[in-house]
C-alpha cells in the first residue's frame, strides 16, 4: 500500500467521522419497517382463508341423449335426482314461507290443502317452525307419492325484494338441517 | 484544561467545516428503498390472496369451512353499477338494475374461459376434484335477490352447475 492510499484512506475515515450525513441509517430504518409491513401482510394473508366459510348451492342440468356413431351407441347423462312437477318447493316471502311442490303452488284446486304456510315472526324468519314444516313434509310427500328417494332436492324461490342475507341465511339453515341433500335457487328470467 | 479543551472544539470544528461535503444525492437511497417496499406491498396484496382488500361487505353464519373452489367472484354496488371483482383482479361492471342478457356476456365468456382451463388443467393431471370448477361468491349484504338474479344466469349459461355463498365463520365462543 503506497503513502497516497493510505492517507486518502484515513481521509475518507475522517470524512465519514465527521460528517452529519445520516441518510444510510434513515434508509435502513425504512427498509426494515417495511419488510416488517409486508412480512406481516403476508401472514395475514396466510392466515386469513381460515375464517371463511360457505354455502354451497346447485344448478340442475338437463339430462340429454348423445350419440356416438363412430362407436355407433347412444348414452345419456346419468343422474340421481329429477326436478319435475312434484319437488319441493319453498317460496320466501317477506310475510311467509310456502311450502309445497309445483304442481300444488300453480294449480288452484289443490293450493289449499297442498301448500303449507309458515310465517315469520316479528319479520324474521321463523326457521325453528320451518324446519317442523320441512320434516313433515317429507313424510307427508313420501306417502302420498311414494317417493322419498326423489324428494332430496328442494328449490328455493326467494321473492326479488328479499335482501341476500336472509336469502343465504334460510339456504344455511335448510343445508346445515341434513333433511335435502341439493338445494337449488330459483332464478327466474329477467 | 477548560482553553484547552475548548482550542481542541475550535479546531474540530474548524476540521470539520474544511472536509465537509456537499451530498447531492441524500434522498435517492430513501426513494428506492420506499419504492422497493411499495412494489413488494403490491404484490402481496394483489397476489397472495384475493381477500385482501375484499370490497364486499360479507355475512357472518355458523357455516361449514371453506373448501377449495378456483373461481371467486366478489359481488357489491357501486354507485349505479353492480360491479363483479375476480379473483385475479378483473372487474366487470352491470347496470344495478335491469340488466340485460347482452350486458351478461363478458362475464360469462370469462366463466366459461375460466371453467375450461380449469378442465383442461384437471384432464392433463388426470387428478379430479369436483370442487374445483366451483364458484365462490362473496355477496354483499347491501344486496337484494333482484341484484343477484343475473349472476346466477351467468354462471347457468356458463355451464357451472356448483356454486357456493362465501361468509366469515362466526366463532360462537367469542
Amino acid at each position: 500500500m503506497t503513502h497516497s492510499t493510505v492517507l486518502k484512506l484515513k481521509i475518507s475515515k475522517m470524512k465519514k467521522k465527521l460528517s452529519d450525513y445520516r441518510w444510510s441509517t434513515f434508509a435502513i430504518i425504512l427498509s426494515i419497517t417495511g419488510l416488517l409491513i409486508t412480512l406481516g401482510l403476508c401472514l395475514y394473508s396466510v392466515t386469513i382463508s381460515r375464517n371463511f366459510g360457505e354455502v354451497s348451492l346447485d344448478i340442475p342440468i338437463a339430462q340429454v341423449q348423445f350419440e356416438d356413431p363412430t362407436l355407433k351407441i347412444t348414452a345419456s347423462s346419468s343422474s340421481s335426482h329429477l326436478i319435475d312437477s312434484l319437488t319441493a318447493i319453498l317460496v320466501l316471502t317477506e310475510k311467509s314461507f310456502l311450502l309445497s311442490n309445483l304442481d300444488a303452488l300453480t294449480n288452484a284446486d289443490r293450493y289449499e290443502e297442498n301448500v303449507e304456510i309458515i310465517r315469520h315472526v316479528d319479520g324474521e324468519p321463523d326457521l325453528g317452525n320451518l324446519k317442523n314444516g320441512l320434516e313433515k313434509y317429507k313424510v307427508k310427500s313420501s306417502r302420498a307419492n311414494g317417493r322419498e328417494s326423489l324428494d332430496e332436492v328442494l328449490v328455493v324461490y326467494p321473492t326479488s325484494a328479499l335482501p341476500m342475507p336472509i336469502v343465504i341465511q334460510v339456504i344455511n339453515f335448510i343445508k346445515s338441517s341434513h333433511l335435502f341433500s341439493h338445494v337449488v335457487l330459483a332464478g327466474g328470467t329477467l | 484544561m477548560a482553553t484547552e479543551n475548548l482550542s481542541l472544539e475550535s479546531s474540530l470544528r474548524d476540521a470539520k467545516e474544511r472536509l465537509k461535503v456537499d451530498v447531492n444525492v441524500f434522498p435517492l437511497p430513501g426513494i428506492i428503498t420506499a419504492i422497493l417496499i411499495m412494489l413488494l406491498l403490491n404484490f402481496v396484496s394483489t397476489s397472495t390472496n384475493h381477500h385482501l382488500g375484499l370490497q364486499a361487505d360479507i355475512i357472518s353464519l355458523s357455516s361449514p369451512q371453506q373448501k377449495s373452489g378456483l373461481i371467486w367472484l366478489a359481488i357489491f354496488p357501486k354507485e349505479d353499477k353492480l360491479i363483479i371483482s375476480t379473483d385475479d383482479k378483473i372487474k366487470f361492471e352491470l347496470p344495478l338494475v335491469s340488466a340485460t342478457l347482452e350486458d351478461l356476456t363478458p362475464l360469462v365468456k370469462y366463466l366459461e374461459k375460466r371453467n375450461l382451463e380449469i378442465t383442461t388443467d384437471m384432464t392433463l393431471s388426470q387428478k379430479f376434484n369436483a370442487n374445483h370448477t366451483k364458484v365462490t361468491l362473496a355477496v354483499d349484504q347491501a344486496l337484494n335477490y333482484y341484484h343477484f338474479r343475473p349472476i346466477l344466469l351467468a354462471l347457468a349459461k356458463a355451464k357451472i352447475t356448483r356454486y357456493a355463498f362465501e361468509t366469515i365463520i362466526l366463532k360462537e365462543n367469542s
